[in-house]
């Protein structure tokens, strides 16, 4: 009897065994996107550059030079912008070129994963901007001026909500800048319903400016 | 297969179209502004003070605590709110915008003889119907809207009175309200709405209208049906009331459906399952004959189903 029941759980575990070690090698063949992104983050691929020869090695971005950080974006929404780059649908600054060119889909979903995973860092303190009117701005915009408020889309703290409103915490304050003056131009037209570029059309620079000094001091968490 | 196009639902059974509805407002703001800097323009003759602006001491507290609830209702008037509504999900701004329902064109109008209940309302008692249908009170741990003198009616009192400095009493004032687009001489169309709906909202709200919580205590985007929502009586549920407030204000920032769209998805929005009519005494027919002398698809047949019976949160 008892003989019996043993054989029948040694029966049972074996395929069991097999199923897992299998399964195993699938994912050791295939590569841990999150690792796989790390890799072409940190060493690029053929002859695409390092991301973190732009973005900075914790993907904080390179504020002074308008080089957005990436760290803490959503990965869908990531992987669309680059997508939407290698399609044409978004302009792109030259040094991202061959970027576009030498990376495939998976890879691009593999960085994207990568940027996604890590945590978000607070940009230096921007001189000249007005803070408080930013926050004011993030917080509870300016209705008067029919400019509702950056977190009723973009969350609390501007951290971001899902695949359409990205995280804006942290984000380089003249990256910012420059994509206001892309939407308001019309230069940059993929957002979802034309809801960015109707509010960016809104913004003074004055809004600009003191948005980008707010949003570039707010760190993980959005908080300063 | 027969495909019925609810056109003029409204008309047909149930609620009948409210014929005393007030005339659309006559503010320039309805009109779409070809020039984007022309929407940047203040579109009332009311500029409500900044939140920055409320002033110290035991006044200024009541006030920022009265704008807090105003904006975080479920989190800060827990007791009284059965759904997931903050007041600021209707009146947009904090309730200083035009068109949007706004707050300060309100105060000087109370006490106001109101047909929903027959008699003249203070504000006090208009705030509880806001409890009571736009958020539900009756699912709530109170089961009933603030008691008069509640220090959440009095800190939103002080709220509203404050965004409303240097309005005349008793003055109608430009931007009252939600305006009243043109009904459509070929009425409306539920079906057409769930297209608008897909389309431009459910992208926030979510394709089941169930809205975006990011984390307990925080709503980011609202639900518009279901148990979450508004219930059967609340001014929102009808069609022209709920058209006047997405013609003039979704999406959000945008605010550029058409006149078809905004009555068409309004339709779609109300034709969906939310709480009971807390009113609802006797049998759903005898509610629709009392309460329903208006715009809206309470107690029509829809789907195979009558509208109004009501859904309730899981225990």
């Amino acid at each position: 009897m008892l003989q019996r029941m043993f054989q029948k759980i040694a029966f049972a575990v074996v395929p069991v065994g097999v199923v897992l070690f299998a399964s195993g090698m699938i994912v050791q063949a295939q590569d841990d996107p999150v690792k796989a992104g790390a890799r072409i983050a940190s060493s690029g691929f053929g002859g695409v550059p390092a991301c973190s020869s732009c973005h900075g090695t914790r993907g904080q971005g390179n504020p002074v030079a308008g080089f957005p950080a990436l760290a803490g974006l959503n990965a869908t929404y990531l992987e669309r912008q680059i997508l939407d780059m290698k399609a044409g649908t978004r302009l792109l600054n030259p040094a991202m070129e061959p970027v576009v060119q030498g990376l495939d889909a998976t890879q691009i979903q593999a960085v994207s994963a990568y940027y996604a995973s890590i945590p978000a860092v607070a940009g230096p303190a921007v001189a000249g901007g007005d803070v408080a009117r930013g926050k004011e701005l993030v917080e509870q915009g300016d209705w008067d001026r029919r400019i509702p408020a950056c977190s009723q889309c973009h969350g609390p703290n501007a951290a971001g909500i899902g695949p359409n409103f990205p995280r804006l915490a942290g984000q380089s304050a003249m990256y910012l800048a420059n994509q206001m003056g892309a939407w308001k131009r019309d230069e940059r037209k993929n957002d979802v319903n034309g809801l960015m570029s109707t509010v960016a059309k809104r913004l003074t620079d004055a809004d600009v400016a003191a948005l980008g000094a707010y949003l570039q001091s707010l760190g993980e968490g959005g908080g300063q | 297969m027969k495909v019925i196009m609810l056109v003029l639902l409204g008309m047909l059974a149930g609620c009948t179209p409210d014929k005393s509805a007030p005339t659309p407002s006559s503010s320039a703001s309805t009109e779409t502004p070809a020039d984007p800097v022309a929407v940047a323009q203040p579109v009332s003759g009311h500029i409500a003070p900044k939140l920055s602006e409320i002033p110290e001491g035991p006044f200024g507290d009541s006030v920022r605590r009265g704008a807090a609830i105003f904006f975080d209702t479920p989190g800060k008037a827990a007791n009284f709110v059965g759904n997931s509504q903050s007041c600021s999900n209707c009146h947009m701004g904090g309730g200083r915008v035009a068109d949007s329902g706004p707050m300060w064109a309100a105060w000087g109008m109370y006490p106001a003889y109101r047909k929903k209940n027959n008699h003249v309302n203070t504000m006090e008692e208009r705030l509880q119907g806001c409890f009571t249908f736009s958020q539900n009170a009756p699912a709530s741990a109170s089961g009933a809207a603030p008691p008069k003198g509640d220090p959440v009616l009095v800190d939103l009192q002080a709220y509203i009175f404050w965004l409303a400095k240097d309005v005349p009493i008793g003055k109608e004032m430009p931007g009252r309200g939600f305006p009243t687009p043109k009904k459509p001489a070929t009425g409306y169309s539920v079906e057409r709405g769930k297209v608008v709906f897909d389309a431009q909202c459910a992208l926030c709200h979510g394709a089941e209208g169930q809205g975006l919580r990011t984390s307990a205590d925080h709503q980011q985007f609202p639900p518009l049906w279901g148990p979450e929502s508004y219930n059967w009586g609340a001014g929102m549920h009808r069609v022209n009331t709920a058209a006047g407030f997405i013609k003039a204000n979704m999406p959000l920032g945008k605010a550029d459906l058409s006149d078809q769209e905004a009555w068409d998805v309004a339709a779609y929005i109300n034709s969906k399952p939310r709480p009971k009519d807390p009113r609802q005494v006797g049998s759903l027919e005898d509610n629709d004959q009392k309460n329903h002398d208006e715009d809206c698809l309470y107690g029509d047949s829809h789907e195979g189903k009558t509208l109004g019976v009501g859904v309730s949160r899981a225990l």
